[in-house]
């Protein structure tokens, strides 16, 4: 009877051990992986609004002064263009600010290409504020959109000169 | 406690019988696409197609018998939030380490929702990266994030 315990208390030890050791190797194992595994991937469209001209100024000299029965002059340019990205899904709109009041008796006029949605059409911009120039922008890109100036000046005595910023600015409206 | 032991000791066995082999994947991607990616500017449109970097994903493949023990790593993708026009890709990029050996996956393949072979390979690897290419990106495509769950499945072979 005594060995027969002696040999069941070997065996289990043995077990035991065996047991333990297994469970060591087998459980960091599991935890290790199983047959498939996921990761993710993950793009953000940002929000684009991109507008450039094509040059950075322009010159306007009113010389229709002498004809007979005019009471103003004025001069226009249509050499620049504006090229235009955006991605607001179809909401964008052009701007169009001098940022300050044209000196009195002189105007300044604005009329931009429509970039695939709506120009406003020549529009006066002498009082300085922001004008809608072009709205309903639709989502892509567009180059060689038209630009064009238009200076009035009334008959004076006087030369007349003036030197005015434009801002055009794209908007997600 | 014999007894006891011993259904230990039996169900330690089987769980190593049983154990088969196995794969984790480390690491996804996180990209911006904004202004600065524009081909030239205002005027432009975006890039079509965008890499990950080259080891975007690491993978192991455990738990081979050591016996030649041959397996395949299956790929697929399920949408969290995804825009029809994009189109993911996936290749692998570095052959990794280990005693056993790999093949295939070196060229850019569609990544569906249903599942498709990109390599296959013989006993345990380590390091095996894989890259990400997305495709069909435009200003067309609607201000958004992106979402995809990219799942590898080894199966034994």
């Amino acid at each position: 009877v005594n060995i027969l315990k002696k040999n069941t208390i070997k065996l289990s030890l043995f077990l035991a051990v065996f047991a333990f050791v297994g469970m060591i190797a087998v459980v960091p194992a599991l935890a290790s992986g199983g047959n498939s595994d996921t990761i993710n991937v993950s793009y953000q469209n940002d929000a684009i609004a991109q507008l450039s001209v094509s040059s950075p100024s322009v010159s306007l000299h009113v010389t229709d002064y002498n004809e007979a029965g005019n009471s103003q002059g004025s001069a226009t340019d249509a050499s620049v263009t504006y090229s235009v990205t955006t991605n607001a899904g179809g909401t964008a709109k052009i701007t169009g600010s001098i940022g300050s009041p044209m000196e009195s008796t002189l105007q300044l006029l604005a009329n931009l290409g429509s970039a695939g949605g709506m120009s406003a059409g020549e529009t006066d911009l002498t009082d300085g504020s922001s004008h809608d120039l072009v709205s309903g922008i639709p989502n892509g890109s567009s180059t060689g959109n038209s630009i064009s100036i238009k200076f009035v000046a009334p008959i004076t005595a006087n030369r007349v000169t003036s030197s005015k910023t434009l801002t055009l600015t794209l908007l997600d409206s | 406690l014999l007894k006891c032991f011993a259904v230990i000791a039996v169900i330690t066995f089987l769980a190593y019988s049983s154990m088969a082999v196995s794969i984790t994947a480390i690491g996804g991607v996180s990209r911006v696409i904004d202004s600065s990616d524009l081909i030239a500017g205002a005027g432009s449109d975006l890039h079509d197609t965008y890499e990950s970097p080259l080891d975007a994903t690491a993978i192991e493949i455990l738990n081979c018998s050591g016996t030649a023990e041959g397996w395949r790593v299956d790929v697929s993708r399920s949408d969290v939030e995804w825009n029809n026009n994009l189109v993911l890709y996936v290749r692998r990029t570095s052959n990794g380490v280990g005693d056993g050996t790999i093949s295939g996956g070196g060229e850019y393949q569609e990544v569906t929702s249903s599942p498709s072979t990109l390599f296959s390979g013989v006993n345990n690897r380590q390091f095996i990266y894989v890259q990400y290419k997305l495709a069909g990106e435009s200003v067309q495509v609607p201000i958004d994030r992106y979402i995809s769950n990219v799942t590898f499945t080894v199966v034994d072979i």
